[in-house]
């Protein structure tokens, strides 16, 4: 059925999953999956960026603590889609206009593990650096910072799952990777290529968990054989 | 005025004409010539959120009693949080748009409801888990039966923990209903997509702010009524 504007309603070959749409259009997913990895690693870096900072000024009042953590909780609730469309103006097409509310939004969650991760640090282990001659820089680098380690991963992994979902909403202002793809095939009104972008999303979301899961036993070789 | 000079070259002074003309004429509040204002949008907004809210909670409270008595039940309750934090929830509403059931309200309250199971679910599970086994104990020594043991000790004990379940879904419920406008469900978001259909940006950054502000000021009244409850029934809530 063929509507005025360009609208189909009911297409033929148009199934809800097509493994030969997946062959055929192999180059689109891929760079599609290359556009979305690179914005949730882009929003996540850029969240890390400012939530190390942010964790180390909680770190020094309890007023401050309560602030920034109030701060992040308030950015959080602010709604993807107004965010996105609000910054749309000011950057026009550049990526930014995702990757600012995407990296905000992953703060919530990277300031409080980073935080809990610092807070978690044996102080035995610090003294004896400390006894050891080690200044406070070294201190932070050698001592708290892999100790914190475990905790800061477990929230990158939240972040960075929870991101690739969000980038989804980038896909209204025409970004967005997969988002791009599953708003094209929504105007299309497109079943193969809609489903086929969202399974994809949520592909690429265990994938990147799992990756960052082995990358935290890597990095934090003493707690191997402990429990997770 | 001297705003403007601090915004970047793009945002001129027409688009914070716009967005000051949109803020003190009548019609964007009230709605006229067909076109709806914020306050009609606003009623819808509440609508579809407490109608989600409502159905939400008839379902994962029950559910979460239900699991409480299963062995396996925890990882149910993980695994559906674990399934919800990497499912996009745009993909899924849209998805139900341009299936049977069509565009409009059904297909933004049923995303809502799947997405906002998981916090509620895990909140009270967590609570009528963490009730004392003493307690439930002593309660079945006294006579009562499985149901008035749920019912007269574990549910009110949970209730702390029950709330700060239902607040995070009110919260999430309300922020994502915004983006239900694109698939036509009305609400506020509806300033937003219409203004950017029509590059009318008066009407988006009207709609950014009482997005915004209608969002945060929601999560901070009822972060307030939580801490009622909490003085009121005693136990510490665990925040997630």
């Amino acid at each position: 059925m063929r509507l005025p504007g360009g609208f189909t309603f009911h297409k033929q070959g148009d199934p809800w999953l097509s493994w030969h749409y997946i062959t055929a259009n192999s180059s689109a997913i891929l760079s599609a999956t290359q556009a979305h990895v690179t914005l949730t690693i882009e929003s996540v870096l850029l969240g890390l960026a400012f939530a190390i900072p942010m964790a180390a000024l909680a770190r020094q009042r309890p007023w401050l603590r309560s602030l920034v953590l109030n701060l992040c909780t308030a950015v959080y609730a602010i709604p993807s889609l107004a965010f996105i469309v609000a910054l749309i103006k000011v950057f026009e097409l550049n990526s930014l206009t995702v990757i600012i509310p995407l990296a905000s939004y992953s703060l919530v969650i990277l300031v409080r593990n980073i935080l809990t991760g610092l807070d978690e640090v044996d102080s035995e282990a610090v003294a004896a650096a400390r006894g050891m001659g080690m200044s406070n820089a070294r201190i932070f680098a050698q001592v708290r910072l892999p100790m914190a380690l475990p905790t800061i991963i477990a929230g990158v992994r939240l972040a960075v799952v929870s991101t690739i979902e969000l980038v989804v909403i980038g896909g209204y202002v025409g970004q967005g990777g997969y988002g791009a793809k599953i708003f094209e095939g929504f105007s299309a009104r497109s079943h193969t290529e809609l489903t086929t972008y969202l399974l994809l999303t949520v592909l690429l979301a265990l994938v990147a968990d799992a990756l960052l899961l082995t990358l935290q036993r890597l990095l934090t070789p003493w707690r191997r054989g402990l429990a997770a | 005025m001297s705003v403007s000079a601090v915004l970047p070259a793009h945002v001129n002074n027409s688009t914070w004409h716009q967005f000051t003309t949109w803020f003190t004429t009548k019609s964007s509040w009230l709605g006229a010539d067909g076109a709806s204002g914020v306050l009609h949008l606003f009623v819808q907004h509440l609508w579809i959120s407490a109608l989600s809210l409502a159905i939400t909670c008839a379902i994962g409270i029950p559910l979460a009693t239900l699991l409480v008595r299963w062995r396996r039940g925890g990882l149910v309750v993980t695994s559906v949080a674990n399934a919800a934090r990497s499912i996009p929830i745009v993909g899924v509403m849209l998805l139900l748009a341009i299936g049977p059931i069509g565009i409009g309200t059904e297909p933004a309250v049923i995303a809502l409801v799947i997405f906002a199971i998981p916090p509620i679910l895990t909140n009270t599970y967590t609570g009528i888990r963490e009730v004392d086994a003493e307690t439930t104990r002593a309660a079945v020594g006294m006579g009562m039966t499985r149901f008035q043991v749920l019912r007269r000790v574990e549910l009110p004990l949970a209730i702390p923990l029950i709330a700060t379940g239902v607040r995070l879904a009110a919260v999430q419920i309300w922020a994502t209903a915004t983006i239900a406008a694109i698939i036509g469900s009305g609400g506020l978001g509806q300033l937003i997509t219409v203004g950017y259909a029509t590059q009318y940006y008066g009407e988006v950054y009207g709609g950014v702010v009482v997005v915004a502000v209608s969002a945060v000021g929601l999560d901070a009244l009822l972060q307030a009524a939580q801490r009622a409850v909490r003085r009121r029934y005693g136990a510490v809530a665990v925040q997630t």
